[in-house]
């Protein structure tokens, strides 16, 4: 390498390793307790061995993999900063997530035909959905977790990676029927359940990827009308939705009842200002889930809305790197699965940074790899891993290229 | 273990804020530097490879309206074959539907096409539609194509070529000889095999006017590009003076020029 060019991976991960050690030593100077100092060491240490020797082994996207990497760590440090046995759990879900993204990886690199999987991924994921309504337990208002002894299961977040690929599969294919029926056979499972937020995430992946595989704008106007006509039917038949919505308006007209939550979250954002009031600092714990919906608010508290808005724009970078990917694919299905994949998480971010500032009314969706839930969490690095395969694929068939325009020139 | 007063703390927590405002800028800046350099390079590497995602070239044979022959289509791995500008291979030509078929590259088999309801094509002679099995007539190096008016041939570009008569009597068996070239992702591809050979062309198929090399003038081009345009740096394209084979350009002392893998075909296809 020349002395003027430089390794931005080297560049990256050393600035993202010294913030981190930088942060829980402080963290550990607070607390005086072995844990702190540990993670102090542990976390820059995975994060180098992450950049540096994963990729030697697995074929991985290494910005993906560093943006991950970051954004888990992320979670881990601010549920320390409040409850340190949460960030142990987070940081094990997370060694969890890594083996299901590579997992997911060597699938796409693997399998090269995919009908037979979609046909056993259809029906096990409308059982995984039916599950909650019938044997699952309400929490929030909403019947969304089944729980096997002290495990708790998010089928709806397990079926986002299976909806991915039936919808890359059949869109690939121009199966349009089957799809429809499909997904809102989904739908209605998710409004059962009264999973809103993940019914609409549902719905608006589902939509534009439609519209990114056959650019039938008509088509696709007629679909968001439809779902502009089902949010129009679930605000006059569903009293929590009427709630959340009157919330959006007006949080402080209830601001001890149900605005509470969102009132909460805003005076902490307020207070944190540009900088932050410090980390370690500041009440997080007065926001009511401050663990897993509202973590962003949290964030812009200890670190302010500067780092908040950093935050924001790494989301955008995996999303850009995402589509990148997506775009460079050489097959259809490829690059539909890459596309949804990232589709999915970007409208995820969107979605709840949306509710949380108040643009849009809450809909109960995670912030990905950031937020405590451990179904989540592998589910987002499943979907990194379906991105980080297609990319794999994309980089052999470059080298392919190369190497035969060498071999015969 | 080591720790600090409440106020010490606090007076740290409050300095250290600037800092990581500071980091989490500089992440920010370093990652798009580094999605903006790999997208660089990506673009510099297809540059080079003006062929990367095609699997080779269909040679109008005979065509009529917009479709002159000589003209060179550029195959991707998948996609769609019709008459609309959106489809992946234009065909504009009568008898071609907006949408006639869709085609998928197999490795060891060829391109499997798969026409759209009411529409037929004819693959070396055997007709295929809807309800054709694709593997029955698959789409090698060297095979011709019918759709609509068109006649048009396909070469497949080196590592990846193998012609109808390397393929087993019955392509349900889908596997093919060893001599057959075979890409094989990450390790180096086996010597030439030497043993391809053409499908002669049948004048019984119909009046075909002969192939004219690429460099044919006057041919109206389709709304789609026949050929990607060359690169900067690759050598110019010198109009045959008869249908010999054209010398390949001169090369540099101690480099082979580069050229696009479509030009190493013309001296193979003269008749």
């Amino acid at each position: 390498m020349s002395r003027g060019k430089k390794n931005p991976r080297r560049r990256l991960t050393s600035i993202v390793a010294l913030f981190y050690f930088l942060t829980f030593a402080l963290l550990a100077l607070r607390d005086g307790n072995v844990i702190g100092y540990s993670l102090a060491v542990a976390v820059p240490a995975v994060i180098l061995i992450g950049a540096y020797v994963l990729p030697r082994l697995f074929p991985i996207d290494q910005l993906l993999l560093s943006l991950t990497n970051f954004l888990c760590a992320l979670g881990v440090l601010i549920l320390y900063s409040t409850n340190p046995a949460n960030a142990i759990q987070h940081a094990l879900t997370y060694g969890l997530g890594l083996l299901a993204m590579v997992f997911c990886i060597y699938l796409v690199r693997v399998v090269s035909s995919w009908s037979r999987l979609i046909w056993l991924l259809v029906p096990l994921s409308l059982a995984l959905l039916a599950l909650p309504p019938l044997v699952g337990r309400e929490i929030n208002g909403a019947k969304n977790w089944i729980f096997l002894g002290s495990l708790s299961l998010q089928p709806s977040e397990m079926v986002k990676v299976a909806l991915i690929l039936i919808l890359a599969h059949f869109l690939s294919r121009r199966s349009l029927l089957p799809l429809l029926g499909i997904v809102v056979a989904c739908l209605a499972l998710l409004m059962l359940q009264r999973d809103l937020g993940t019914a609409l995430l549902y719905f608006l992946t589902s939509l534009l990827l439609f519209w990114i595989a056959s650019g039938n704008l008509p088509v696709t106007l007629a679909g968001l009308a439809c779902g502009a006509g089902g949010a129009w039917w679930g605000y006059r038949h569903f009293a929590h939705v009427r709630q959340r919505v009157a919330i959006w308006q007006d949080p402080w007209q209830d601001e001890l009842g149900a605005g509470y939550q969102l009132v909460q979250s805003l005076t902490a954002i307020a207070s944190g200002g540009i900088f932050g009031v410090g980390l370690g600092l500041g009440s997080p714990t007065s926001i009511p889930i401050h663990t897993s919906d509202f973590i962003f608010a949290v964030i812009c508290e200890q670190f302010g809305m500067f780092f908040g808005g950093c935050v924001l724009l790494m989301f955008a970078a995996l999303i850009c790197r995402g589509a990148m990917i997506a775009a460079s694919a050489r097959t259809g299905f490829q690059g539909l699965l890459a596309m949804g994949a990232t589709l999915l998480l970007g409208l995820q971010t969107l979605l709840i940074i949306g509710g949380v500032l108040k643009i849009i009314p809450l809909t109960g969706v995670t912030l990905p790899f950031v937020s405590y839930g451990g179904t989540s969490l592998v589910a987002s690095m499943c979907l990194v891993g379906l991105i980080q395969g297609v990319g794999s694929l994309n980089e052999d068939h470059l080298q392919e290229d190369l190497h035969l325009a060498m071999l015969h020139p | 273990m080591f720790s600090v007063s409440a106020e010490i703390y606090e007076i740290l927590s409050l300095a250290l804020r600037y800092v990581f405002a500071l980091c989490g800028l500089l992440i920010v800046l370093r990652a798009f530097r580094w999605l903006l350099a790999d997208r660089r390079e990506t673009r510099s590497r297809l540059r080079h490879l003006p062929d990367a995602g095609n699997i080779g070239d269909l040679v109008v044979l005979a065509g009529s309206g917009e479709l002159a022959p000589g003209m060179v289509l550029p195959v991707p791995r998948e996609g769609v074959l019709g008459s609309r500008r959106a489809c992946d291979v234009v065909i504009p030509c009568p008898g071609v539907r907006g949408r006639h078929l869709d085609f998928s590259w197999q490795d060891g088999i060829g391109l499997l096409l798969r026409p759209r309801s009411g529409c037929e094509a004819v693959v070396d002679q055997q007709p295929v539609n809807c309800q054709s099995d694709p593997l029955r007539a698959p789409l090698c190096h060297g095979s011709c194509l019918r759709v609509g008016e068109a006649v048009l041939r396909l070469r497949v570009f080196a590592g990846l070529d193998f012609s109808a008569e390397s393929l087993p009597a019955d392509p349900a068996a889908g596997s093919l000889s060893a001599d057959a070239a075979q890409p094989s992702f990450g390790m180096p591809l086996p010597p030439d095999p030497g043993a391809v050979s053409f499908p002669a062309f049948d004048p019984a198929s119909g009046p075909v006017e002969p192939f004219v090399p690429d460099s044919a003038p006057a041919a109206p081009q389709p709304a789609a590009p026949a050929e990607p345009s060359a690169a900067p740096d690759l050598p110019s394209d010198t109009p045959p003076e008869s249908d010999a084979p054209s010398a390949p350009a001169p090369a540099s002392p101690g480099r082979p020029p580069r050229r696009r893998r479509s030009q190493r075909w013309k001296e193979d296809w003269s008749e």
